[in-house]
């Protein structure tokens, strides 16, 4: 439609500047009328500050104000009012509601049109109702409505008195159409710009259920019929689109949030932005899921709008609403109020809604006790492109010109970082704000593992994608539990044992120290070094003591990653603990060998007895 | 005469019986430690030490010869080599008179009898056999100079050998001489060997 009133104009303008050519510039640019738009971010505010002007001033002028973010790839037109004047054209039924409004004023309507009890009554969440002050309600049957349109929709001077218009609500919508002339005027007042909620069961032409002349309506929606009756519903919705509408007046949630509303169905095919759908399993009797020729459509939706347009399956169960319900209508409502006759607007629309990088760690550092652990890491936040232009329509002529299209981008800024520390793997942070800089210390948490999850925020609520850092201290080691070797004094090889196996099952690499060899039977300690010819001991030498060793076998093709000593490891070398070297990680196997030094003069058979303890710690 | 001592045969007994666990010297079934940060692991390191072999080489007899005419007492040294990758310590156990020869003596002290006034038969029942090592002969310092007689029932630590070592014992001999004819008569020699 953009480009059209662009060919459209172009010719006229064209035809003026030939018919002006040889006149002063300065009549010339009178004859053009400009419009022209700026738009400012306002990262405190969360918005976009939007101001035009109009330099033609023959007339006055109406303005639609029409934005597409860096997410989506076409234009829609936004709301450009801090407050919406609401008509709610009901079905007549028996049923009745009596209420008083915030302002004090009394009614008994309709239970159909209970819209003005839900925004003007007060209620624990707000003492302006679900409208905050900020949405007032007319009410019409619409059969007063069917009989003459314009006598409800528009002021004595022509002008339109309402910004948004809401058809409902009742199942079924009473069997009651729009009148061929209510149609008209309804689609009169949608192509200015002004914003029209559907309910359940107005759009709908199928072979069991019709409304033909709502439904003339419903490409404004973007929606189309499925020929055969098909429903889908239940009583649990899911925020599945997020921006103005989500969280302006009530912020409803971000993507995913699911919400309760009573039963309810589609029961046509959407093909515009889905705001809502309906959360499988779908409780609604006979759910079936359908989608247009292509797989383009969906008939999941529970709330669907294009451009200054709406539909809400609202309605189905004759008047009832739950607090959800009644927070997604007051938003869709403030959503669709979209034409201004003023010159500014700040448009809450134009949110960062980009949430800063997934956090990048840069290092988990620990004290010398692993009691206190420090995680250090960063962010950025990323902001949210925009473009707008405002669209001028003449109130006496009817012209519609554009203002070039400009762009800006929004960014908050970094709000700070929400962390939890737990024993779970995907804990996803709640968005609060646990600290403001780029590290993080925290008590180690009980257990051998743990996980770090990190969330950054912004200031507009962005929560970014969340690092999870895991932590593992289970040091799990396999060893034999005893070993055995053998001394023949009259081999030439008199020693004999074998390789001590050494298996890390942890996730991350051991360091093996022996803390510990000493004789425990038979025999007693002795220094390799007591005795410059082991060989000559006598018997008495012999059985006093030995000297037995320990140290890292071959290092070639083991999962020794680092030798700390090559030497063996005697008693007397034992005044501390000593490294051997590092294991590394998941199942890395190495060995350690004995050596020993020892008399030949053995008199009898004799069996003895060394412990050897080793510490396994873990490595960073 | 070739002495093996029962200790020796007891050393090699026990080294064939230790020689069957000494095959397997392996490790026990796994144990894994876990826990967290640092963890301690025990293992229990049992050694299975076998007896040294004592080899010892001497000879098997000696034969002395007592002249009365000349009254001279004639002896080869005994000569022990110790094959033992260590010192040993020879002792003699013994060095008592033995029946098998034509005569058995009866082992005195040398002090017992005045020798050259023994009657035939007196000589022909009476001896004082001694043994003592010989010096210079490759006996350790601090080796005994004393001499075993025969008679005593005490044993006689001679002294230390090293290894790839010879030593040597001399045989001394009081006796009567009033032999009527020529006889022979047998003595045991028990040595004990022992690591040093």
């Amino acid at each position: 439609m953009r480009q059209l009133f662009r060919r459209l104009f172009l010719v006229p303008l064209l035809a003026v500047g030939i018919l002006l050519s040889g006149a002063s510039p300065a009549f010339a640019a009178s004859a053009a009328p400009v419009l022209s738009l700026t738009a400012t971010s306002n990262p405190s505010g969360n918005y976009v500050a939007l101001n035009w002007t109009n330099s033609d001033k023959s007339q006055p002028y109406s303005y639609m104000l029409y934005s597409k973010s860096a997410h989506e790839s076409t234009f829609q037109s936004i709301p450009a009012k801090d407050s919406a004047k609401v008509l709610n054209i009901y079905p007549v039924v028996d049923p009745t509601v009596s209420f008083t409004t915030w302002q004090g004023k009394s009614y008994t309507l309709p239970k159909s049109a209970s819209l003005k009890m839900w925004m003007e009554t007060p209620n624990e969440y707000d003492s302006k109702g679900y409208g905050k002050g900020l949405i007032s309600v007319d009410t019409v049957s619409i059969s007063d409505f069917n009989a003459n349109p314009d006598a409800y929709l528009k002021n004595a001077d022509g002008s339109y008195k309402y910004d948004v218009l809401y058809f409902g609500a009742w199942d079924a919508f009473a069997s009651q159409d729009l009148s061929a002339a209510a149609e008209s005027k309804t689609d009169a007042f949608i192509k200015t710009g002004c914003g029209v909620l559907f309910g359940h069961d107005t759009m709908v032409d199928n072979d069991q259920i019709s409304m033909p002349n709502f439904f003339k309506l419903a490409h404004y929606c973007d929606i189309q019929t499925i020929p055969h009756y098909t429903v889908l519903g239940g009583t649990q919705i899911k925020v599945s689109k997020k921006g103005l509408l989500t969280n302006y007046p009530w912020k409803i949630g971000d993507v995913g949030t699911v919400l309760n509303v009573p039963m309810s169905h589609s029961n046509q095919l959407a093909f515009g932005d889905i705001w809502m759908t309906y959360q499988q399993p779908y409780t609604y009797p006979n759910s079936a899921a359908a989608t247009g020729s292509g797989g383009q459509g969906t008939n999941t939706f529970y709330l669907t709008s294009w451009s200054n347009c709406a539909m809400i399956q609202t309605g189905h169960s004759n008047g009832e609403a739950t607090p959800d319900e009644q927070r997604v209508t007051a938003n869709t409502l403030f959503y669709l109020a979209q034409i201004t006759t003023d010159t500014s607007w700040n448009d809450h629309k134009g949110q960062d809604l980009d949430a800063p990088d997934k956090p990048d760690i840069s290092s988990v550092t620990h004290n010398s006790d692993r009691t206190q652990y420090t995680v250090n890491y960063s962010s950025q936040d990323n902001a949210t492109g925009y473009q707008y232009y405002v669209e001028a329509t003449g109130q006496n002529d009817g012209v519609k010109y554009d203002s070039p299209v400009i762009s800006t981008s929004l960014k908050t800024g970094m709000k700070g970082y929400s962390i939890v520390v737990d024993n779970k793997p995907d804990t996803v942070p709640d968005g609060s704000i646990t600290t403001t800089t780029s590290s993080y210390t925290f008590s180690r948490p009980s257990g051998s593992s743990f996980y770090i999850h990190i969330a950054a925020v912004d200031n507009a609520g962005n929560i970014s994608a969340v690092t999870h850092y895991h932590t593992d201290e289970l040091v799990s080691v396999s060893h034999p539990v005893s070993i055995g070797y053998t001394i023949d004094p009259n081999s030439n090889t008199p020693f004999t044992a074998p390789d001590i196996p050494i298996t890390n099952n942890s996730t991350f690499p051991v360091k093996v120290s022996v803390a510990s060899l000493k004789a425990t039977a038979g025999i007693g300690n002795a220094a390799p070094t007591a005795y410059s010819d082991w060989n000559s001991l006598t018997a008495a030498q012999t059985g006093s003591g030995m000297a037995l060793g320990v140290g890292i076998s071959k290092t070639a093709g083991s999962g020794w990653t680092a030798v700390d000593r090559a030497t063996p490891v005697y008693t007397g070398d034992l005044a501390s603990e000593v490294p051997l070297g590092t294991l590394g990680a998941n199942g890395a196997s190495g060995n350690l060998a004995l050596t020993a030094k020892f008399g030949l003069a053995w008199a009898n058979a004799k069996t003895v007895s060394h412990e050897l303890t080793l510490d396994f710690t873990i490595t960073d | 005469m070739k002495n093996r001592p029962r200790k020796i045969i007891a050393g090699i007994i026990t080294f064939a019986v230790l020689g069957v666990s000494a095959a397997v010297p392996a490790f026990a079934a796994d144990k894994t430690d876990t826990g967290t940060g640092s963890i301690t692991g025990n293992v229990t390191i049992n050694g299975s030490i076998s007896p040294l072999t004592i080899s010892v080489t001497h000879p098997i007899n000696v034969a002395y010869a007592i002249s009365p005419d000349a009254e001279t007492f004639t002896a080869p040294d005994i000569t022990v080599t110790n094959n033992t990758k260590v010192a040993v310590i020879a002792t003699v156990e013994s060095l008592k008179a033995t029946s098998g020869g034509t005569l058995t003596f009866t082992d005195v002290d040398p002090s017992a009898k005045a020798w050259r006034s023994l009657s035939l038969a007196d000589s022909k029942k009476y001896i004082a056999l001694g043994i003592s090592a010989k010096s210079n002969s490759g006996w350790d310092s601090g080796y005994s100079t004393s001499t075993h007689w025969a008679v005593n029932d005490s044993p006689l630590q001679v002294g230390t050998l090293n290894p790839n070592t010879s030593g040597a014992l001399s045989l001394t001999a009081d006796y009567g001489l009033a032999f009527d004819g020529a006889y022979t008569a047998n003595n045991q020699l028990v040595f004990q060997f022992q690591l040093a």
